[in-house]
Order: C-alpha cells, then structure tokens, then sequence
C-alpha cells in the first residue's frame, strides 16, 4: 500500500479503508417499509386501475374514429367515424383552464401571503378556516350562483372587454351580434368560457392557497430575518426570500388547482354553453369541456357513446399526465421541492 | 421648509429588553408600525379614486354593476396610491404597493366567500329559520308543493356524514402512507407512483364514479350503495390528499431526520416520532382539503348511489342520498319548495364543514411542539412522576387523581352525548308499522315528470310504501333499468327507437309500458316590446320550426308578425335556447319536429351534420358558428330565457318551470286554427286522439292533428317501464308494491296532475296501463272499473269531464282574424296591451302605434300611455288611446311615443330605451364630471401637504418615539454629504415595517451604527449596507448560497 497506488491523486494521504455501514433494519423497520412499498403498490394499482378501465372502454371508440378522433370538431358520436372527435372539447378544456389559473394564481398567491406575512397573528387561524371553508362549497352552489348571480354581474366588464379590446382574438365576438348595440341581451356574453373560468377560478383558489401558504410559512425563519436586518422591506423579504424558497409550493398547488380546473363538472356544467366548434372567443357564449361533457352525455348515451365519452375522460388524462411532467421537472429543482 | 434639525435630537436607548420569558416560546414581534401620513395616502387616495371612478364609469367605460365599478374603482385607487406616496423613494412604495394589493386580494376572496354563503343562506333561509324539520325529518313525506314546515335534509345529512366517514377512514391511512412511501423510499418507482397521482389531480369526478360503478357494482355485482358512493370518493380523494400532504412532508427538515437517525432511532421511529408531527399540521390541511372536495362531490354519489328522499342508515344496501346529491336534484326541479329546500341542503353542507374542520384544525393543526392543555398536564404529571422517582424523599406533590378522574368525567359525558344523540336518531326515525307488506323498490328516470312522481312517492308513504325515485333524465332511467340498477324506469321515449342512427335496444327481459303522466312542451320566451312584457305571443307550427333551426333570426320577421297581428313586433333577434344534455323534452320536439316539419326540420339537421332523413333526437344539434345557448338542465333554460335582461330568448320547456318562473309561454296554433296555451286541459283534449301501439308506446300524430279547437299539438305523455317477469332483485313482493303504486297514481295520484302542471291521464290510457299493471309479477291484478278510480278524466258513460271544461278558445285567437287576445299565459297572466282589433283596419303599419291602443282598457301604465300617443297621432283608434297619450304626459317614455307617432310606428320601439338612458344620464353625468374634476385636482394636491403638516406638528411636539421621520413632500433628506444622524434611536427610522424585531430588542438598538435615512430610501455613505436593495439581494445570495 503505497501512494502509487493512488496515482491520480497523489498528494492524498493514503485513505483509510473505507467503513462498510451496513444498515440492518430491525422487524419494525422492515414492516414499516413493507407497508409503505405495499401502499404505494395499492395506489398506483387503483390509478392503474382507472386508467386501463378509460383505456379499455376507449378502445372501441378510438379504433372506430382513428385519427380522425384527434381532428374533428363535432360531437355525436352515434354518426360515426368523422362525426366525433376532441378537437373542440379539448381545446374549450384547457381554454378554461386557463382563464381558471390565470384569474386564480393572482387570487391565490395573494391571499397566502396575506395569511402568512401580513394577516395578524390572532387572524390567521380564522382566516384559514375561510379559505377550507371555501373550498367545501359544493359545486352545484358554486355552478348557481355563477349561473343566477355571477355571469350577469360580470356581462359589464365583458362587454367592455369586447367593445374596446375587441381587435384581440382571444376578446372577439363574432356572429351575428353587434357588439356597439347596447340593446344586445346578456345572453351573448353569458355561458362563455370567461365565465365558466371565472367561476373555477374561485373554486381552485382555496386548495391552491392552502398548499402556497403552508409552503411559504416553512419558509426559514433565519433567512427572512436575516433579509429584514440587512434592511430589506417586508415586500423585499418576500421577494427573496419567501417566493423563492415557495416556488414549488407555488407551482405545485398551481398544478393541483388546473388539476382540478381541468376535472370540474358539477358548475361548468350548469354554466357553459356546449358548442362543439373550437371557439377560442372567450367572452362570446358557447365553449366546450371534456368532464362536462361526460356528465351531460354519460346516462343518455348509448355504449358506444359513451366509449366514445371515455376516450375523451382518457385524452384529458394523458393532457394532465403531461402538464404534470413539466411541472415536476420545475419542482424539483426548487428549494422547498428539492428534498424528494 | 427647511429640513428638521435632526443633529440635535437625541434619544436616549431604551432599557435593554427583558430576558425572553421561556426559551421555547418566543414572541413574535409585529413588524408594522403604521405612520398618521400612511393612513392619510390610503384615505386621501380612495377619495381621490372614488371620485375618478365616478368620471370614468359615466364617460368612459359602459360598465354596468357593482362589479365593474369596483374593479374601476380599485384600478384607480392603487395608481393614484403609487402617485401619492411617490416621494417616499421606490422601495417604500413597492413595499406599500404589494402590502395593498395583497391586502386587496384577501379582501376580495373574502368577499367572494361572504358573497356565496349570504347568497346560500338567503335562498335557503326559508327551510331552514324556524322550521326544527329541516334537520329532524327525511323528504320522504314532502312533496313539491308541501309547506317547508314538512320534510328535511336528515337522509342527507346522514349520508354524508356517513360517506365521508368511510371515505376518510379508507383514505387517510392509505393516502398518508403513500405519501410517506414517497418521500422515505425514493427511486423510480415512487417516481412513477407521484407522477401518476399528479396526474390523477385531475381526474373528473364522474370518471371515478364510472369507474367504482363498473368494478364494484357491474364486476363485483356489489349493490349501489353509499358504501359504494364512499369508494368512489376515495378514489378521487386519494390524489389530493397524497399529493397535498406529500408537498408538506417534503419540507420538513432533513436536520430533524438526521438528528433522529443520529441519536439511533430506525426510520419508522423517525417518521413517527419526527415527520409525522413536524408535519402535523400540514397533514391536517392535507385532509381537509381532500374531505372538502369529497364533501361537496356530487356525481360519484350520483352514480354509485342514487338520490333518494328517503333515510337510509344502513351504507352497504340501498341508495342514500348526500348533501350537495340533494341540493343538485332538487335543484333542478320546478318547484320553489324544493328549491328553497336545496339551499337549505347547501346552507346545511357549508356550516357542517365550518363545524368538521374546525374540529380537524383543533385535533389536528398545531405545529410541532405546541401541546394542548391537556398534553401539557400530561406531561407536568409525567415529569412530576420521573422527579419522585428520583428523589424518592421529596414530598409527594398531589396532581395525578385529578386529572385521571377529569379526564374519566369528560370520556363518560363525550360517550353519553354520543348515545343520547345516536339514540334519539334511531327513535325519531323509526321506521313506522307498515299497514301492508310493502317492500322498498327503486326508479330512476324523467326529470319531465318528476314533479309529479315526487309528490305521488310522498303520497304513498302514509300506506307504508317507500320508493326511491332519481330523476336525472329518461334517457339515464332507461340506462339504469336496462342494467338491472333498478326496479322500473320513468321515461319520455320508449326502448327502440333510433337516435342519430343509434339503436336503443330494449331490455333483455320481458317489459311493459304503462303511461303515467301527460303533458305539453311549453315554449317560454322573453320578449318586451316598448319596455312591457309580452304575454300573449302566438306562434304557427311552422315558426317553430323555423326559429328553432335558425331560419327566423329577428322578431319583426313576417311570419311572427302574421301570427301576431295585434303586436308590433319588435326589430330585435331572436336568441333560442336549447338543451345540451340529452333531454326528454329535446326528444319530444324533435319527434314533432321531425313528422311535421319534416322539410324544415331536414335541412337544419344535415347541416348540423347529419344524415337525413333525421328523426327524432335526444341531442340538440347546434350549426357551426351559433351563437345560441345550450345549457344543460331545465332549469338552466328556463332561468336564462327568465333573466330580465335578455330580451329576445325563446325556449322549450316544461310547462310547470314557465308557470314558476311567472314568465309566459307561446299560443301554438293547432289544426283547427286557434292558438292555444299548453295548460292542462288543453293537452286531455289533444291527447283524446292519441292512438296506443300494441306495446303500449305512443303514436302521437292524432295528437299533432288534433281538429278539437281547443287542442294543444304538441302533447304527449311519460311512460313507466316495468317488469312483467321475476329478475334479479326484482320479486314478488317488489311487484306488488309496484302494482299498488300504479294502482295509487292511475287513479288517485292524477287528482294532483293539474296543480303541478301536468295534464291527468284520459281514461284509454288508464285502462290501457291497467292491463299492463296486470302483468306485473305480484300485481293484484285488478280490473279496470271507472267508477272506482277518482281520476278527473273519467266521468259517467265514458265522458271526460276533465277536457270537457277546457275553455274553447276565444274567438281573438282564431288565425286569420287579425286580432289577437291581450290575457296573459303561463306563469306571467298580466294582460298584454294589443290593437283595438280589425274593426279600423289597423293592418300594418297602423298597428305600429298599436301597441298601446288598448292602453285605457289594458291600464299597462306608461307603456299604454306613450303607445297611446302614438296610435292617437297616426290613426286614432280610439279615445282611449288619446286619452292615454295625455295622461302619459309626463312619463319619460314619452319621447319613443312621439317619434312613433310621427314615423308610423316601426323600428324606434327597440331604441327607446337607449335614448331614455341616455337623456336621462346626460345632466348628472356632466355635473358629476365637474365635481369629479375638481375632486380629483384637490385630492392629488392636498394629501401629501396636509400629510406634511400634520408629521411636522408631530414632530415639533416630540413624538417621535414611534420612529418615524416627517416627510417632506418635495424634498429629499441630503445627500451623502449631509449630517449624519446620531441619533442612534431604537425604532425604525426609515419609511416602514422592515425591521424584523421592530421593538426596543432590535440587535442594533442603541448601537454603533447610525440609523438610515428618515426617508423611504436609504442614504448611502452613512450606513456600509443601506436600505433594502442591498437586503433583497443579500436574502437572494443567501438563498442562493443553501442550495
């Protein structure tokens, strides 16, 4: 045992043996481990389980329209192959999903600071209660008060948004409406995506709140003090401090919220106008979405409709698996989702 | 203004701080300290915004509602808010920007919840105040029009807190070790499990009741059950709940496990003894958030078990119904009982949440090391225990019989309020001796005739019958009943019929149908000419037809105006609203629609694209590039036609949502040449020649034929499928409680059709459903005697008493006559003002004024009176009509009754209001731009000055002891070169809440270094690191530097 043995750093002392730690889990550890394997083995079985269950019942579907499936717009499936496909659906989902994040993410974000940086201590407590409150109010209350109260509220701004910010594709209607005759019913702007959004979006910031503020309330004590003394505002330590150390917490609860956005049915619908045409107009009424559509045509449809409805629970399942990885690879590389 | 004089202040450092009580429990401190001259920009600005807002929202912006001014208003708050604080340097406002918007934020989703829950309580309110029932008593005896002081939500309640009961006890242990597995054994299959769960997030609800259904119930041939609804919740709960609680897992210290591991314990002692709890009390949100989406969940309860108003306290046989199951079917339905009943179920739902979690929050939510008081004394008696154990000579110290004897008292009293409470459940709801031996059966089906099985189901329970009927739709209770799920079917269409080439094939075993309830498709429409509500809107087949397939757009078209001669129709669009689920009511038009008007009919359907021939169809077809609604329940038709504001709408519907919605419903015209309303009556006429297939289902061109003038075309009725062979669960003794049900509602239960807003049985339809309630295994088979069946329909020698009184039309309403009659229809019997008849040949254009002629008799108010105006100016239909029109005078419509006087009529009657607002707003909306103007000059101006006086008054009286510095408006503290302040104060001496340990404790209290800058920026050269700039990015470094 010389240094030459060492040739490619020799100036490195001669190592000792290096000590062989052996880990012998005693019978609890090993049971400990067992259960958990064997749970994570269940759970991934019953997610297993629905997903072959989507996919088998697809199937007759799917070999019927073939790619057609992907490209056609029109929803009627008992017409046969071309005369059904995801194209709309799809497109309304993640249309909806969208305006729900968009609108929801700000919501959120602020109401977890709020609790956990600026709400006084004595509050907080209740002010969590509300948030978990808000997120147990069943979507039938949350899809009627949206249909009865909230859309006809909101026809104002979305009227406005159509009348002056028009010229934006996402903002036009198009049709026979004329968006400067202020004698237009509401009907126009009512059941559209921006509505439907809106109202998930007040469905998906309680749980997207609640995982943001847990996040940011693990945030180290240490480095916010340490940001406060070196003389940072309070707006100042939470910008580098307590979002960068949430950012997956901000982007996993995100995920979850368009989890849920994207799986909704109850509200939307008993909102949204079903229109089997992509329609990327979100203030005119009419839009489409893959969990209402399997609510509202699952007990009339016939078996191969409702194949055909299985393929579509399928293909938002494969979207969600998607937008999942990508943000699990953001996840991961942020500090509060780095320890997995 | 010269800057204060501050070289000469100095402030004596505080007494050091009191040593921290306990080393565990340290204070937090308050880092806010509020300045007068911060309130007084937040104030100063929202005036200032207010007032802008008020000029905005007039000149500029058309929004209407609350909604819109507030967004305006909160817009213009924070840029005026930047504007008035922007001598305080960028990272005061920054700082003070973000503290508002985060301030707003939490505000609005405040208001948003308050918002929903007062919108849930008020419309509940009237089941729930002084109605004890609501919470004591199942639906079971309620039917739709019974008061609210009869009826609750108790098998509501029941199920869901037994559903979620199972649920939760499935999922927690699960979810939880699966979290735990992912975080303690990471690799590549744990990758695998996160990744799939992440993606499960999103999995519909009903797809995880589809899947329960078919494993559990189709595989396993396990009864649906609200064991079965609690799996399917699992299912979907599982995801939440195992990713929530895996984002807190992840977060807890790797130094606490490393500790624990150091000190010897194995892994399942560290995730006992240390994850777990540090993780505590995100685990607790973990949960609530699972149980708050499976307790508000519907469609899995829908599915797996099925409403029913009836309590079921057994979870593995049977449906049961949950909370929001109830509130989203009784929602749907036309009575307003039951709507107020579905609030109530909500309003139930949300406090039972309030009171769940808090309870989660207290067993569940404290951080690591926060003991409740119990915990506390366990432990003080613990550590009393291992002091005497070590000085055994120490006196003994009292403590332990308490406690054990406290804790021995509250268990006993916990245990007996439980029994008390389960107890007097068990009695109160006792299932009542039966007078017969019925047994329970179930059904599924119309939500067309719901309203009248629902109260035919409350009806029977006083004879010991219990029947649980779901009404989701025909089409699902034909579904249910070919899967064997239930006992019989309620449906509109019979089995085998084509829909879109799709071919329903019948149960595999014998059935029959036997007609339960008629009725006619209503088409409700909102439509208002001159600013009244037209009641008495007539429409032809044909037009029909055609503004259901789009080929009439506009109310003034010709067609519409022939078939209203007495009306001006107005120049507006016409905005159908149709059906997107697949509906009864969809099926019944179509099959009109597709007899006969055929040709119409056709060439909108292969444009849609189908094929043509097209038949009759569950599905609304909707053409590429329609702007017409499509909504998914009844209900939602009917409310969107009943919004006030969307004029123009038209809808088809059942009758009784038009009468509840007070709104009217179109006169269709029949063979005979008169339109008539689809009330009761008028439907038993039509349906006298409906002609019964041998297998009992409808043959309903006789009806569409119908040359009784007071025939309603568009009538049919619902049928019941039955069987008529033991199968399955189907026995016996079900059939006889089936047969003694239809015996009930044959009969006796059509006394009640009318009032709901159905039409009864005619008597060929009863005898014909009493030979097939014959067949019914365990039927007793009696025979048909009409002298012995109270139906309404059935009079001596074979009359119908019942269409008999329906009113013949009125002469008015015969086509051709060119007249119209005023009265109303529907749920809106308000007369509607029309042309004094054909007598002064109004014909067209006269008819334009027309509008009020009538007005002296009708009395419609303004509207009569300016139409009046007008008729008087063109052709002078009456006296009456002149003498409106003066005394209509002064009424603001005036100016759309003049210029209809002079130009005849026509298209002015849709601008009217237009021009109204307009004149109206214009005086007001210019003085309120002044007064704005003015506002807004001295609400920018005056703050910071009065900001400035008042921190200086402040300041010359030495009050400084808050910390804060005057500001000066217009003047920046000097430069690096100015004085160095000595005072080396204690309390934060720049523009804000930045110091951590904001009281006397601060590390730098009295020390050495000069405080910053008085002013929001830091000044460099005194202080080595100023200011947050350099504190923001020394966090980052140092956030960065722990990666």
């Amino acid at each position: 045992m010389t240094a030459t043995e060492v040739p490619v750093r020799p100036d490195v002392e001669r190592p000792e043996p290096r000590r062989v730690l052996t880990t012998v889990p005693d019978v609890a550890d090993r049971l400990f481990l067992g259960w958990a394997r064997l749970s994570g083995g269940f759970v991934l079985l019953v997610m297993l389980g629905v997903g072959g269950y989507l996919g088998v019942r697809a199937t007759r579907a799917l070999s019927t329209a073939g790619l057609s499936f992907l490209t056609v717009e029109n929803w009627n499936p008992d017409g046969g192959r071309g005369q059904f496909g995801i194209a709309a659906v799809l497109t309304g989902t993640v249309l909806i999903g969208t305006v729900a994040v968009c609108l929801a993410l700000p919501l959120a974000l602020g109401s977890a600071l709020f609790i956990s940086e600026y709400a006084p201590r004595r509050f907080k407590r209740a002010l969590i209660g509300v948030v978990d409150l808000m997120a147990a109010v069943p979507s039938v209350v949350y899809g009627v008060w949206g249909f009865v109260l909230l859309q006809y509220q909101l026809t104002g701004i979305a009227r406005w948004l159509a009348t002056y910010l028009g010229w934006i594709p996402l903002f036009a209607v198009t049709g026979d409406v004329r968006v400067d005759d202020p004698v237009t019913p509401p009907l126009i702007y009512t059941a559209s995506s921006l509505m439907a959004g809106t109202v998930v979006a007040f469905m998906i910031t309680p749980i997207m709140c609640s995982i943001m503020r847990e996040v940011f309330d693990q945030a180290p004590a240490g480095e916010r003090e340490g940001a406060y003394a070196l003389g940072s505002t309070r707006w100042g330590m939470i910008r580098t401090v307590v979002l960068p150390f949430g950012r997956g917490g901000i982007i996993g609860g995100t995920m979850l919220g368009l989890g849920r956005a994207l799986g909704e049915t109850i509200s939307v619908y008993l909102i949204l106008s079903m229109h089997f045409e992509i329609q990327p107009h979100i203030l005119q009424t009419g839009g489409s979405a893959v969990a209402p559509l399997i609510a509202l045509r699952y007990g009339d449809s016939s078996d191969f409709a409702v194949s055909a409805l299985m393929a579509a629970g399928l293909t938002l399942f494969l979207l969600t698996l998607v937008v999942n990885f990508a943000a699990a690879a953001v996840v991961a590389r942020s500090r509060s989702g780095a320890a997995s | 203004m010269t800057a204060p004089t501050l070289s000469t202040t100095v402030v004596t450092p505080p007494e050091p701080p009191e040593p921290l009580q306990s080393p565990l429990r340290e204070e937090r401190r308050s880092t806010g300290g509020r300045r007068a001259s911060d309130r007084w920009a937040l104030g100063a600005s929202a005036l200032a915004a207010l007032a802008l807002t008020g000029l905005l929202f007039q000149r500029i912006a058309p929004f209407s509602g609350a909604v819109g001014f507030t967004v305006c208003l909160w817009l213009c708050w924070l840029g005026l808010y930047a504007l008035v604080l922007r001598d305080e340097g960028g990272l005061a406002v920054r700082d003070r920007l973000a503290s508002f918007t985060v301030h707003s934020i939490a505000g609005l989703l405040l208001g948003i919840l308050v918002w929903i829950a007062w919108y849930v309580t008020q419309k509940g309110w009237d089941a729930l105040w002084f109605h004890p029932n609501f919470f004591s008593q199942d639906l079971s005896e309620a039917g739709p029009s019974d008061p609210l002081d009869r009826g609750g939500a108790l098998h509501a309640m029941v199920g869901t807190l037994t559903q979620i009961t199972i649920s939760l006890a499935i999922t927690i242990p699960l979810g939880l070790s699966c979290a735990i597995f992912l975080n303690e054994v990471p690799g590549r299959f744990a990758r695998t499990v996160r990744t799939l769960v992440e993606a499960m997030t999103a999995l519909p609800s009903i797809l995880a009741g589809l899947f329960v259904y078919a494993v559990l119930v189709i595989t396993f041939e396990f009864p649906r059950s609200g064991f079965a609804a609690a799996v399917a919740l699992s299912v979907m709960m599982l995801p939440i709940l195992i990713r929530a609680s895996d984002v807190v897992l992840r977060l807890v210290p790797g130094s606490l496990k490393e500790a624990s591991y150091a000190l010897g314990a194995g892994r399942w002692r560290t995730v006992w003894t240390v994850t777990l709890p540090s993780a505590r009390s995100g685990l607790a949100t973990a949960v609530i958030l699972a149980a708050a989406r499976g307790i508000g969940e519907t469609s899995p309860v829908l599915l797996c078990s099925g409403y029913t108003k009836n309590l079921n306290l057994d979870p593995f046989s049977g449906a049961q119904a949950s909370l929001p199951l109830m509130a989203f079917t009784l929602i749907k339905l036309p009575s307003d009982l039951h709507k107020a009943r579905a609030f109530g179920a909500a309003a139930v739902l949300l406090v039972l949440v309030v009171v769940l979690f808090g309870v989660a929050r207290l067993v569940g939510g404290r951080g690591p090391g926060e003991l409740s008081a119990r915990q506390q004394r366990r432990r003080a008696l613990r550590s009393v225990e291992d002091f005497r154990r070590m000085h055994p000579i120490v006196a003994q110290p009292p403590g332990k019989e308490p406690v054990l004897r406290g804790a021995l008292v509250r268990t006993t009293t916990l245990l007996a309020a439980l029994a008390v409470a389960a107890g007097s459940l068990l009695l109160g709801t006792a299932p009542r001796a039966a007078a017969e031996d019925y047994r329970r059966i179930s059904g599924a089906g119309s939500t067309w005739s719901s309203n009248a099985m629902d109260s035919w189901v409350s009806n029977v329970r006083q004879y010991g019958m219990t029947i649980d009927f779901d009404a989701q739709g025909s089409s699902y209770g034909r579904n249910q009943f070919k899967n064997g799920a239930t006992d019989f079917a309620v449906t509109e269409i019979p089995y085998g019929l084509n829909d879109g080439g799709q071919f329903d094939a019948p149960p595999p075993w014998p059935s029959a149908y036997l007609p339960i309830v008629a009725g006619g498709t209503s088409f409700m429409y909102n439509l208002k000419i001159n600013g009244t509500r037209v009641t008495n809107l007539r429409l032809s087949g044909e037009s029909i037809a055609k503004i259901f397939t789009g080929k009439i757009t506009r109310w003034n078209d010709p067609a519409l105006q022939s078939d209203n001669p007495g009306l001006k129709m107005p120049d507006i669009p016409v905005r159908p609203v149709v059906r997107s689920d697949g509906s009864g009511t969809t099926a019944q038009l179509t099959t009109w629609m597709s007899r006969k008007q055929q040709a119409i009919w056709d060439d909108y359907c292969v444009r849609s694209p189908r094929h043509a021939p097209c038949g009759m169809t569950s599905f609304y077809p909707l053409l590429s590039g329609s702007t017409w609604q499509s909504l998914g329940t009844s209900v939602a038709v009917a409310n969107a036609v009943a919004n006030d504001a969307n004029v123009g709408a038209i809808t088809y519907v059942e009758y009784s949502y038009a009468l509840n919605s007070r709104f009217p419903v179109a006169k269709m015209l029949n063979s005979a040449g008169y339109y008539v309303e689809p009330n009761g009556k008028n439907v038993s006429v039509a349906l006298k020649q409906v002609r019964i297939n041998s297998d009992l289902t409808q043959q309903l061109d006789g009806v569409y034929d119908s040359p009784d003038k007071s025939a309603y075309p568009l009538s049919s009725y619902s049928y019941m499928a039955v069987h008529t062979s033991e199968v399955g669960t189907f026995s016996k003794e079900k059939g006889h409680t089936l047969a003694a049900f239809g015996y009930y509602f044959l009969c006796e239960g059509q006394k009640q059709a009318d009032g709901l807003g159905y039409s009864p049985l005619t008597p060929n339809l009863v005898q014909s459903a009493f030979e097939q309630l014959a067949k019914v295994p365990g039927s007793e088979g009696r025979a048909f005697d009409a002298g012995h069946c109270t139906n309404p329909t059935f009079g001596p020698n074979g009359s119908n008493p019942y269409a008999d009184s329906a009113d013949p039309p009125k002469d008015c309403d015969r086509k051709g006559t060119g007249s119209q009659c005023g009265t109303g229809t529907g749920g809106a019997k308000q007369e509607t003002p029309v042309t004094a008849g054909g007598s002064g040949g109004a014909g067209g254009a006269g008819s334009g004024g027309g509008a009020g002629g009538t007005g002296g008799g009708g009395g419609a108010g303004a509207t009569g009176g300016a139409g009046g105006a007008g008729t008087g100016g063109t052709g002078g239909t009456g006296a009456d009509g002149g003498a409106g029109g003066t005394a209509g005078g002064g009424d603001p419509a005036l100016t759309g009754g003049g210029s209809g006087g002079t130009g005849g009529g026509g298209q002015q009657y849709s601008g009217d209001a237009v021009q109204l607002a307009a004149g109206g707003g214009s005086g007001l909306r210019y003085a309120l731009m002044a007064i704005a103007g003015a506002l807004l000059g001295a609400l920018i101006v005056l703050p910071p000055v009065i900001a400035g006086r008042s921190a200086r008054a402040a300041y010359a009286a030495g009050d400084n002891a808050q910390g804060w510095q005057p500001p000066v408006p217009g003047q920046r503290p000097p430069g690096p070169a100015g004085p160095v302040m000595p005072w080396g104060g204690p309390a934060v001496p720049w523009g804000g809440p930045p110091v951590p340990w904001g009281g006397p404790a601060v590390p730098w209290g009295g020390g050495p270094v000069a405080g910053p800058a008085p002013q929001g920026g830091p000044v460099p050269g005194t202080v080595p690191v100023a200011g947050g700039v350099a504190g923001e990015s020394v966090g980052e470094s140092v956030a960065e530097g722990e990666r």
